[in-house]
């Protein structure tokens, strides 16, 4: 079976190559998240055995937009939408100093890496497309997945449960949920 | 060559490398550890509880000191208080 899922445990022995989902990050500084401890189990566990961590702009796309959301929700007690930012951008200066930190802080983990651009964009799209449609996932965790096959990483951290019934017979990918 | 913009008002430049948007970077090399201003801390819940009933002795012995350093800076002194709901990841043509 191509794909692998294996639960946390501390016991786990990790390939050399992981994707790290979004929510790993967001849970890993989220002490109010229900899955906080195991997130940060995980991380902990992959920083030690000097696995290789790989992100995309995907990922971090994804955490800025989660990021502002739950801070301006903070400071005003409204939501944040595509629509609000785009008719006051500038709401954006008031957590400039906070992406900071945290990006600086993500980008500084040991042993984590940006994928790197796709040669072939046009082959890379079209076997996006083929997940997207045969795995039947949406197209924002087609490309992650697509990213993931592409760098030839072996491994996805994440507590996503879209990622629990895949099939990818032509790939070895274990996935690691928390 | 590479070329940096918006480096005025923001620390965190970005680097251009022409014809490669995406670039590889190795980011681990030089870890330091990061503080949160006080003008941040509004933001930042202190709720430690949680942070300190982890048990992080394996980690602490396995890590070099600085990693170690840099990950509990990670998980925990200054996190933030996010909700379930915020969660959710807007695409670009959500509007409610």
């Amino acid at each position: 079976m191509p794909i692998g899922t294996v639960s946390y445990s501390e016991d786990t022995h990790y390939v050399n190559s992981v994707y790290v989902d979004s929510n790993l990050i967001i849970n890993c500084r989220n002490r109010k998240a229900d899955k906080y401890n195991e997130a940060v189990m995980l991380l902990g566990s992959l920083i030690c055995q000097n696995i290789n961590l790989y992100i995309s702009n995907l990922v971090i796309d994804e955490v800025w937009w989660i990021l502002l959301r739950a801070w301006y929700k903070q400071r005003t007690g409204r939501e944040l939408n595509q629509k609000i930012l785009k008719q006051n951008p500038s709401i954006v200066q008031y957590y400039s100093s906070l992406l900071e930190v945290v990006t600086t802080k993500i980008l500084r983990l040991p042993n984590i890496y940006i994928v790197e651009n796709i040669q072939n964009g046009k082959d890379f799209i079209h076997d996006v497309l083929s997940i997207f449609v045969v795995e039947q996932l949406g197209p924002r965790v087609s490309f992650h997945l697509g990213l993931t096959i592409a760098h030839n990483i072996q491994g996805f951290a994440t507590c996503d449960e879209d990622f629990d019934n895949l099939n990818l017979p032509n790939y070895n990918l274990t996935v690691y949920k928390y | 060559m590479d070329s940096t913009f918006y480096n005025n008002n923001l620390k965190l430049a970005n680097t251009f490398i022409p014809g490669a948007l995406i670039a590889t970077a190795v980011v681990g090399a030089q870890i330091t550890e990061i503080q949160s201003t006080k003008q941040d801390s509004v933001f930042f819940i202190e709720q430690s509880s949680r942070y300190d009933a982890l048990n992080l002795d394996a980690f602490q012995s396995t890590m070099t000191p600085l990693e170690f350093t840099v990950f509990k800076d990670f998980i925990g002194e200054d996190s933030l208080e996010i909700h379930i709901d915020d969660f959710e990841v807007f695409y670009p043509d959500d509007e409610e």
